[in-house]
């Protein structure tokens, strides 16, 4: 009872913090349903007449349906294998580095990327890549003597080029939270360490990489919870919604924007999403009671 | 005692937010940010519910007054005198028609997400249902009125000015959408540079259909051998020449439809037809001759802008007259254009009629007072007047010949009411024409109606609720050939195969048939 | 032997740091020479970094607007400070309490959190709720709550933080010395974590920063409220959209379509401000956080 009474205090703390939540993100659950409905305006979400699953059938009835899951699915897990590599390298780069004028201009500039659209990014890769006045054509092909090529209807470099681009966005972004945790570690370890004889490396191997687990395993297993999700500027905007490269770029959410970008259908919208949710859910579930198993600290909940 | 503490602590840390606020914001809107929370919210929601009374006070002043809310579309100007063009504006229909108008201002871009958005909640009254969704699918979500009582009782001035064509807003038994007036047919047409043209001895009459266009573009990249003669290739207008109805589907859905020239209520899959292998070889021809600009297909900018900054010869659009296309850009582009026609038809069709719908939202509480208004704006030529070009004296001023142009020291881009909208608003046709359009200007699009071809399916609108899924795929598999196969950057030949394969695997079928089976109905009803 | 490897690690992690800011900068570069190209030169050679022919058209439009880029940039830093510093002291007073192993109900309210990061309602239920519930609509709160208040993303990053870079005897070393939790939280735990609390204001205020979407869906009628992306963005989208429908029938003469060059300046207008602000913004909040904390 009295071990209870000394927790008062964070309870009354969160308060503010969990009523915020339930209200931006609980309440407007009840829209879920509109996964099973058809939407009538005039209606409401809650009067609208149900029509059971018929939502969904639309993300089934296309020869690519298997594609669609296979590139979400597999571009997401290659970009957190990479993002989450770049991201500590480039944090214990910057811990490293003693010129305190690089390692602030550093962190600001590795911050630019994220801070432009996926639109405005289209147009720089289209100034990289175009066919006849791209710089990569131009500038580096060229001068090599190598045949140009023609970047936007060849399918079999854009999983490269979609990745690159988008771990040249985030990486600066991921980056801040290693960092942040490496130079909040306990200073002494590594002076203990450096007086051991320790060497550079032998200190990132034993000292800083061990203390990072958590962190790393707290962000793959949020990002897990969005593996059937994708960025829909990355894969509709940044390929130019070229057609030949179809078969590469298109993901779930590209195939429900281009289906319903004209029929403002919020049943199927909704039904998409639900769906992109219970499998992410099911997915981090899973991998959450893994966790806890090998490391019942790391879990998230 | 000790609640009093934590209560102070909590106080504090909130004090060192304001602190940083103060420090960065330099005072701006700091007051707004002390007060944390929903609390706070709900104060503001005082303040607007007070705004909100009193301007509502000054409505009821002379009795029985409805207040409507009208969405306006802006372009790239923001109207900054909207308030003074909507004062004037109720002035006249508080006292005619007891209704209080307000202009609401949403831009091009967001217009359908904000849109959308309102209709939930019954934020607009009156509205133009262009750039959305088609109206049909507004009208099968519940989210327009149906307005056949609304029109017998308030819109008779709507019924004259519309005759038969009203007929392309109805879905199912009831008229949902009213087509502003307009020259309701088009054909496929090209716009030219015309100094090239007059130089190398071009005239618009040189050209009939593409097999024409193709002779006249070679001429031209033999004289000028860097100058591009086409602009993008993702902007669909290739089908123009084609004369295909996609009954009342609009936009991207062009799964099926009749090919006009036949004059037949058979729908047939566009993708099949011999008109459309014939248009891809005259496209895949331009492109190997190297007449496309460079990389058509990922171009970031419009076709007008090609032309404007003299980076290609021509481009592809539609008119109800070739030589009015030309004139109406020529403005924008700063340059001397030639029309010319590519087919030699007008064919009006649903969606030829239907681009621009007036549509009253079901949620609205002043339905009758909407269209009230929109009955004076069809009918009033003072109200056409003062919302396609603002004030007479203030945003323009009338010219002997019966035209209008800006107000001294006005332009396109300093005027305070956009004059480039006009044609969002149901009847432009009643309004003074703009220079440098003739004055007869608008009865010329009157008389095109009237010589105008109609399909066959005229009125027909296709509900697309069984075939939903069908659409989707399609869409997805035409999004992937088209282009490619339009501009010949592959194997046309293999990809043509492949493509009208994948159609039939994803089920353009069904939706034929459905769309087979909705038109007979709607023929055998008829008649 | 040691100091010097060291020395060398030190110096070739620098090298590395300054190539991938080139990296990060060399678009916004792109971008700036786009933006100062003339039109016919972008159209026909597209951009490069050494444009045939300047023109400063892109520049000249929007001087014309400057007053509303002012205003905007007003809001946008009113919108972000207001946000951050709300958001942080939310964040903190959640996440702090969560890193405590021995909190009954722990897990479960970890878990409340995790689930608002997988499951979302969609646009229109939110709509419909901070409309016709809170009635935020047309107010500056409308910049502040809806979506981007609270993270879940940012509680739990700063939950793991507490609980592994915290130590344990800290915090039983204090207790046994009779601090109250709230004191243990103020005089011990901020100030030992700085860099957590700089990080997640730093990922809001680029989250308030680049958001453009309250603006859009909740300021209707207040576009005096817009902030710069809100201005930014319906640039952008409209010259897009204009420029793809401007040979549409159903638009008629005297419409301005912006070039591309314009929508490069936009983006440039749009990233620079923060690059100046950021290092002040770092510095001051940290330490607005930290003074106020030990003050109380």
């Amino acid at each position: 009872m009295r071990k209870l009474k000394r927790f008062i205090p964070f309870y009354i703390m969160m308060i503010p913090g969990l009523t915020y939540l339930f209200i931006n993100n609980y309440i407007p659950l009840t829209g879920l349903q509109l996964a099973f409905k058809k939407f009538k305006y005039n209606e409401g979400i809650f009067n609208s007449p149900w029509v059971g699953m018929k939502n969904f059938s639309f993300l089934f009835k296309t020869n690519d349906a298997w594609v669609l899951f296979r590139n979400t699915l597999g571009y997401n897990l290659l970009f957190l294998v990479i993002n989450t590599v770049l991201a500590i390298a480039v944090a214990i780069l910057l811990n490293e580095v003693r010129s305190a004028f690089v390692r602030k201009m550093s962190q600001t500039v590795v911050l630019i990327p994220f801070l432009l659209s996926y639109v405005v990014i289209s147009y720089i890769v289209y100034a990289l890549l175009g066919q006849s006045g791209g710089m990569v054509n131009n500038s580096i092909l060229k001068p090599l003597g190598m045949e140009p090529v023609s970047w936007y209807t060849k399918p079999k470099y854009w999983p490269l080029i979609l990745t690159l681009v988008q771990a040249w966005k985030a990486f600066g972004y991921n980056s801040i939270i290693y960092y942040a945790t490496i130079i909040g570690f306990d200073k002494s370890l590594y002076e203990a360490a450096a007086v051991d004889g320790a060497g550079v490396w032998k200190r990132i191997w034993f000292i800083t990489m061990p203390m990072l687990k958590a962190t790393v395993i707290t962000l793959t297993l949020m990002s897990i919870g969005r593996m059937f999700y994708s960025d829909f500027g990355l894969f509709y905007q940044v390929p130019m919604n070229s057609g030949m490269l179809q078969k590469a770029t298109t993901t779930i959410d590209t195939y429900v924007y281009r289906g319903l970008m004209e029929s403002n259908d919020i049943g199927r919208a909704a039904a998409a999403g639900f769906l992109q949710s219970i499998l992410g859910f099911v997915t981090v579930l899973t991998a959450n009671t893994v966790v806890r198993k090998i490391e019942s600290e790391n879990a998230l909940f | 005692m000790k609640k009093n503490m934590i209560c102070k602590k909590i106080a504090s840390v909130i004090l060192a937010g304001a602190i940083v606020l103060c420090a960065t914001a330099c005072g701006t809107g700091a007051a707004e940010g002390t007060p944390a929370d929903e609390g706070a919210a709900k104060q503001e929601q005082g303040q607007a519910s007070e705004e909100k009374e009193e301007k509502e006070e000054k409505g009821q002043a002379p009795g029985e007054i409805e207040k409507i809310v009208v969405p306006y579309m802006l372009t790239m100007n923001a109207a900054e005198e909207r308030d003074k063009v909507q004062d004037a504006i109720n002035e006249m229909t508080k006292e005619k028609l007891g209704v209080e108008v307000e202009l609401l201002c949403i831009d091009f871009a967001s217009w359908s997400d904000q849109l959308n958005l309102l209709l939930t909640d019954g934020g607009v009254d009156l509205f133009n249902c262009c750039f959305m969704s088609p109206m049909s699918s507004y009208a099968d979500s519940g989210a327009v009125a149906e307005l056949d009582g609304l029109l017998d009782e308030y819109g008779q001035g709507i019924k004259d000015c519309l005759g038969d064509y009203i007929e392309s807003g109805r879905v199912g038994g009831s008229i949902y959408g009213l087509p502003k007036v307009d020259a309701y047919s088009n054909r496929p047409c090209v716009v030219m540079d015309a100094e090239i043209c007059d130089e190398l001895g071009i005239t618009p009459d040189d050209i009939h259909n593409f097999s024409d266009l193709t002779n006249v573009a070679l001429k031209v990249k033999e004289a000028y051998p860097e100058l591009a003669i086409f602009p993008t290739g993702t902007n669909g207008d290739f089908l123009g020449p084609i004369g295909f109805d996609p009954l009342g589907t609009g936009g991207n859905n062009i799964f099926g439809g009749l090919i006009l020239a036949d004059n037949n209520l058979k729908v047939v899959n566009v993708f099949e037809t011999e008109q459309f292998e014939e248009m891809i070889s005259y496209t895949n021809e331009w492109m190997e001759r190297g007449l496309f600009v460079n990389d058509p297909m990922n171009s970031q900018d419009g076709a007008v802008a090609y032309l404007s900054n003299k980076q290609s010869f021509c481009y592809l659009g539609g008119g109800f007259d070739p030589a009015v296309a030309a004139q109406v850009q020529e403005n924008n582009c700063g340059m001397r254009l030639y029309g010319a026609e590519l087919a030699s038809v007008n064919y009006a069709t649903t969606d030829s009629v239907s681009g621009m719908m007036w549509c009253i939202s079901s949620l609205s509480e002043h339905k009758e007072a909407a269209m009230k208004f929109l009955n004076a704006l069809y009918t009033d030529a003072d109200l056409a007047n003062l919302v396609c070009s603002g004030m007479e004296g203030v945003h323009y001023v009338k010219n002997d010949d019966g035209t209008v142009n800006f107000a001294e020291g006005l332009d396109a881009f300093t005027t305070g009411w956009p004059s480039g909208m006009g044609t969002f608003w149901p009847n432009i046709t009643i309004t003074y024409p703009w220079e440098p359009n003739k004055s007869d200007y608008y009865e010329s699009w009157i008389a095109s109606n009237e010589n105008a071809t109609l399909s066959p399916a005229m009125g027909f609108t296709f509900d697309p609720s069984n075939v939903t899924d069908e659409i989707t795929a399609c869409t997805n598999v035409v999004s992937q050939y088209y282009n490619t196969i339009v501009l010949g950057l592959d194997d046309t030949q293999t990809l043509l195969s492949q493509f009208r394969k994948e159609l039939h695997d994803v089920g353009i079928d069904a939706i034929i048939e459905e769309k087979q089976a909705q038109l007979d109905a709607w023929a055998a009803n008829k008649q | 032997m040691n100091m010097k490897s060291e020395r060398g690690f030190s110096n070739g992690a620098a090298v590395i740091m300054v190539l991938l800011a080139f990296i990060c900068i060399f678009p916004v570069l792109l971008l700036f020479m786009s933006s100062i190209t003339s039109e016919a030169s972008l159209l026909k050679n597209g951009y490069s970094v050494f444009p045939e022919e300047f023109g400063f058209d892109a520049y000249r439009y929007l001087w014309m607007s400057r007053e509303k880029i002012l205003r905007a940039y007003g809001m946008t830093i009113a919108q972000t400070s207001v946000g951050t510093s709300l958001s942080v002291v939310v964040t903190t007073l959640l996440a702090y309490p969560l890193s405590r192993k021995d909190l009954p109900g722990r897990n479960v309210i970890a878990f409340y959190i995790f689930f608002t990061m997988l499951f979302s309602g969609g646009m229109i239920p939110s709509y419909m709720m901070w409309t016709q519930m809170f009635h935020i609509k047309d107010t500056f709160f409308a910049l502040i709550f809806p979506s981007l208040f609270l993270s879940g993303f940012a509680v739990i990053m700063m939950r793991t933080y507490f609980s592994t870079n915290i130590p344990d005897n800290v915090l039983e070393a204090a207790k046994i010395d009779g601090a109250s939790e709230v004191k243990i939280l103020l005089r011990i735990v901020l100030p030992m974590s700085k860099p957590i609390l700089s990080t997640v204001g730093l990922m809001t205020a680029l989250a308030y920063w680049n958001d453009w979407m309250n603006g859009l869906y909740y300021l209707t009628k207040r576009t005096d409220l817009y902030t710069i992306q809100n201005l930014l963005n319906r640039l952008i989208t409209s010259a897009d959209f204009l420029s793809n429908n401007q040979a549409n029938s159903l638009l008629a003469a005297n419409i301005q379509v912006p070039s591309v060059g314009v929508r490069m300046a936009v983006a440039v207008i749009a990233i620079l401000p923060i690059l100046v602000i950021y290092p002040f913004f770092q510095k001051g909040f940290v330490k607005g956080i930290v003074i106020g904390g030990v003050k109380g």
